[in-house]
């Protein structure tokens, strides 16, 4: 006696064609769901985990009170004597800035900027645009006058490696300071904001303009994994104390957060959409299917099968629709995201978006998630349990007697 | 033929109908998001043209590629009249635009020195204080004002740069704090009367820009902006229409459009499956009816028209459908909030808030090109294949 699959398994092959047909639906639409998903996914993994293309950090930290007017008398003791208290997970790269906001000036214009004074062999590691210097060099430690550009600034201010720019800003004992910098280096951002808006000096250098002592106002620590940053913050409030600000990146950028729970719904959505238009597709199939076979039916009840088992039969050739069109479709879709999980996919429209102080590359390494595929195959069975129910309950209605009737 | 084909259709209705309805919310899909992406579009065009950009400028030429404060149109009442002359109806507004360091007691920002023509400028709305009356009366941004500790009343020292070279530096009193569409504004603009701004940065009667708002709200001004231009002297001035001077917005807004083709794409092969095998169906179980048409000498050619039109059919109504699906969803869902889910601003632009949905009529152009491929690309197979049926063995199928 064979079992409901493997009859199941023989009547899809009947009408291999419209098999074949319903399947490749199904599979093409899984496929889109897989790799849409894998983008999304991708683009959002890319964001969070390369915060330092906008020289964000996955957890900053600065001293109570600086954040909300950017006070630079309110400052942490330098970097040398804060980095014993911290304890970070292996690859994670730290280091601290000190900063200001001024006015650069060059013979030609004059443009706001934030000053960044950092320590460039550490910043580097920090900050994805100190990694592209396009022309000359980052200042040397020491160097108390030279100054790193970006692109678009250099070409509003007119300058390049060599030139001078001064920098004013208001020192810390609230008077006006200026000094006379020297452009050393441009480098290129995939943020044009950034490269309009940041400059870099040694953080001696920084120090010196705004009259500090040996003082900090911001630590950064970028993380291998994004999804350590609640616990690192959590250990660094407890080994710092009293008198520090500890942030995630979760709470320096909500919309990233926002983005994560909105992709979701999108995907979601778009799910919806496409079952609905495949489920549409198969079921007119599985309902022909069924009625061109209303005499075969009729003669399996006349013969006294249950009208459960006849039930079976036809949920299983749905089954196996839905199973065969899930392998192919998710194969096929796993394939296309790891086609693009090396070398990225590029999206049209610039080098990068920038969301509310997010930047993120267009350059899109996508990611393959197992949980989407499961969840999308879920989709599949849900719909192809409802498109096989259809056909069936006829069956169970049907008259032996008239059934066999039917030419 | 046309009635025979209609008859067909509903000769197995249920099958028709599932056919008519995934087609139709196929159709529902393309007119909901081309609906909403346009309106979407449109709002923010209206907030971009309504604000800081205008739908076009005039600047001396090559400030747009790098502004300084020494690149002044000196002239704008010639410019003014230039515009008069070719685009009547349209309004323009001057302004000067620098950077500079503000400073209140011992907090320093650096910020945006806007120039704008009192009574004309609508950029912000006042939150405290009042407009400024007295000679050097300025406003500040809202969240520059928090920023810097300022309230109507409080002094402000701007820093800057004069035309000439020399250090701009004067003392203000804050009249009162604004709030804009622009976080920009709100955060790093500090605005004086348009005289006060030139007179600050020693610029005579020159400003920076001639924000041009064009009468009729509309995304595309290229042929406002090759008017304004032949009435230009070229060589030392520029106008630019607000596409030009945002690159990466439009390029955004012409990317999605581009995505709308991938959406048709994909709803055409899904859907056109689903529509190929009910056809192949169709056309199966008629097989000995065929065979007696042919039998009878009706040309292979009618036949074939026959079963494309039965699908044709089929995409007419599920066109109607579907508008029928996407009108209820779009005034269904009415207006989206899209604050709760991503406010803020995209590459500069604040993103709109609310968005009141409708259907817009240029949507059903991409719909009805699609239902009607779909039908037709769905039903050709199976159509060829009724047409070449031998009518002898047609006859012989059970």
């Amino acid at each position: 006696m064979s079992t409901p699959l493997s009859l199941g398994w023989r009547n899809i092959w009947r009408n291999r064609r419209r098999t074949l047909i319903s399947m490749s639906a199904i599979g093409v639409g899984l496929l889109l769901i897989v790799f849409y998903a894998g983008l999304v996914g991708g683009m959002m993994g890319n964001a969070t985990s390369e915060l330092d293309n906008g020289g964000l950090g996955h957890v900053e930290v600065f001293a109570k009170g600086f954040r909300p007017k950017r006070e630079i008398g309110v400052a942490m003791p330098a970097f040398e004597t804060l980095r014993d208290k911290l304890q970070l997970p292996p690859g994670a790269e730290s280091g601290a800035r000190v900063l200001t906001r001024g006015l650069a000036t060059s013979a030609r214009a004059s443009e706001g900027v934030q000053v960044f004074g950092v320590d460039f062999a550490t910043e580097r590691q920090l900050s994805a645009h100190l990694r592209h210097v396009t022309q000359g060099e980052l200042p040397k430690s020491g160097d108390a006058k030279g100054v790193l550009v970006g692109e678009e600034l250099a070409a509003r201010l007119n300058v390049k490696p060599g030139s001078k720019l001064r920098l004013m800003v208001q020192r810390a004992d609230g008077e006006m300071g200026a000094d006379l910098f020297r452009v050393r280096g441009v480098f290129h951002s995939i943020a044009p904001a950034i490269g309009q808006r940041q400059v870099f000096v040694t953080e001696a250098a920084a120090r010196e303009l705004l009259g500090l002592d040996a003082v900090t106002h911001q630590l950064v620590i970028q993380l291998t994994d994004p999804k350590q940053a609640d616990a690192v913050a959590a250990s660094l409030k407890a080994s710092l104390g009293d008198g520090y600000e500890v942030l995630t990146w979760g709470e320096l950028l909500p919309v990233l957060k926002k983005m994560e729970a909105l992709t979701q719904n999108v995907v979601f959505y778009m799910a919806v959409f496409v079952y609905l238009l495949v489920g549409l597709g198969v079921l007119n199939t599985m309902l022909m299917s069924v009625l061109e076979r209303t005499r075969e039916f009729g003669v399996l009840l006349a013969l006294g099968t249950r009208p459960r088992r006849v039930i079976q039969i036809v949920l299983s050739e749905s089954f196996w629709i839905a199973t065969l069109s899930v392998v192919a479709g998710a194969a096929a879709g796993a394939l296309l995201t790891w086609q693009f999980s090396k070398a990225g996919l590029q999206i049209p429209g610039g080098e990068s978006m920038q969301l509310s102080g997010a930047t993120i590359s267009t350059l899109v390494k996508t990611k393959f998630n197992p949980l989407d595929v499961l969840k999308a195959a879920s989709f599949v069975y849900v719909m192809a349990l409802i498109v096989g129910l259809y056909p069936a309950t006829r069956i169970t209605r049907l008259q032996p007697a008239e059934a066999l009737r039917r030419t | 033929m046309l009635a025979l084909a209609w008859r067909n259709v509903w000769r197995n209705a249920r099958r028709s109908i599932i056919t008519m309805t995934a087609l139709g919310v196929g159709v529902a899909g393309i007119v909901a998001i081309f609906s909403y992406r346009e309106v979407t579009n449109e709002v923010i065009v209206a907030d971009i043209t309504a604000g800081l950009v205008g739908h076009l400028q005039v600047h001396a030429l090559g400030y747009q590629e790098a502004p300084a404060i020494g690149l002044t149109v000196d002239d704008p009442v010639q410019v003014e009249a230039a515009l008069e002359g070719t685009l009547p109806g349209a309004k323009s507004e001057r302004r000067v635009i620098g950077a500079g360091l503000a400073g209140s007691g011992d907090r320093s920002a650096p910020v945006m020195v806007l120039g704008l023509e009192p009574g004309v400028s609508n950029l912000y709305t006042l939150a405290t204080g009042h407009e400024p009356v007295a000679a050097k009366e300025v406003l500040a941004g809202k969240d520059l004002a928090n920023d810097l500790g300022l309230t109507p009343g409080s002094e402000l020292v701007l820093v800057s740069q004069g035309k000439d070279g020399s250090v701009a530096n004067d003392r203000y009193t804050v009249a009162g704090t604004f709030t804009s569409s622009s976080a920009e504004l709100d955060g790093n603009a500090v605005v004086l009367p348009l005289a006060e701004a030139q007179s600050f940065f020693a610029l005579g009667d020159g400003v920076h820009q001639l924000v041009v708002r064009l009468p009729d709200q509309k995304e595309d001004v290229t042929p406002e902006t090759q008017a304004l231009r032949a009435a230009l002297d070229l060589k030392t001035l520029e106008a630019l229409s607000w596409s030009e001077m945002l690159p990466q917005m439009k390029a955004s807004m012409e990317q999605k459009r581009k995505n709308q083709g991938l959406v048709d794409f994909i709803i055409f092969v899904i859907v056109g499956l689903g529509v190929f095998n009910a056809m192949t169906m169709a056309v199966f179980e008629r097989t000995r009816e065929l065979g007696v048409l042919g039998a009878l000498g009706t040309r292979p050619r009618r036949i074939l028209a026959m079963v494309l039109l039965e699908s044709l059919w089929q995409g007419v109504l599920a066109f109607g459908i579907g508008v029928a699906i996407a009108a209820a969803l779009l005034y269904g869902i009415g207006t989206v909030d899209l604050s709760s889910m991503l406010g803020g601003d995209v590459m500069g632009v604040k993103m709109p808030t609310h968005i009141e949905l409708r259907l817009l009529p240029a949507s059903l152009k991409g719909a009805a090109i699609t239902a009607f491929f779909t039908a037709l690309a769905g039903a050709l197979l199976p159509a060829v294949r009724a047409m070449r049926l031998k009518p002898v063995e047609a006859l012989r199928h059970t």
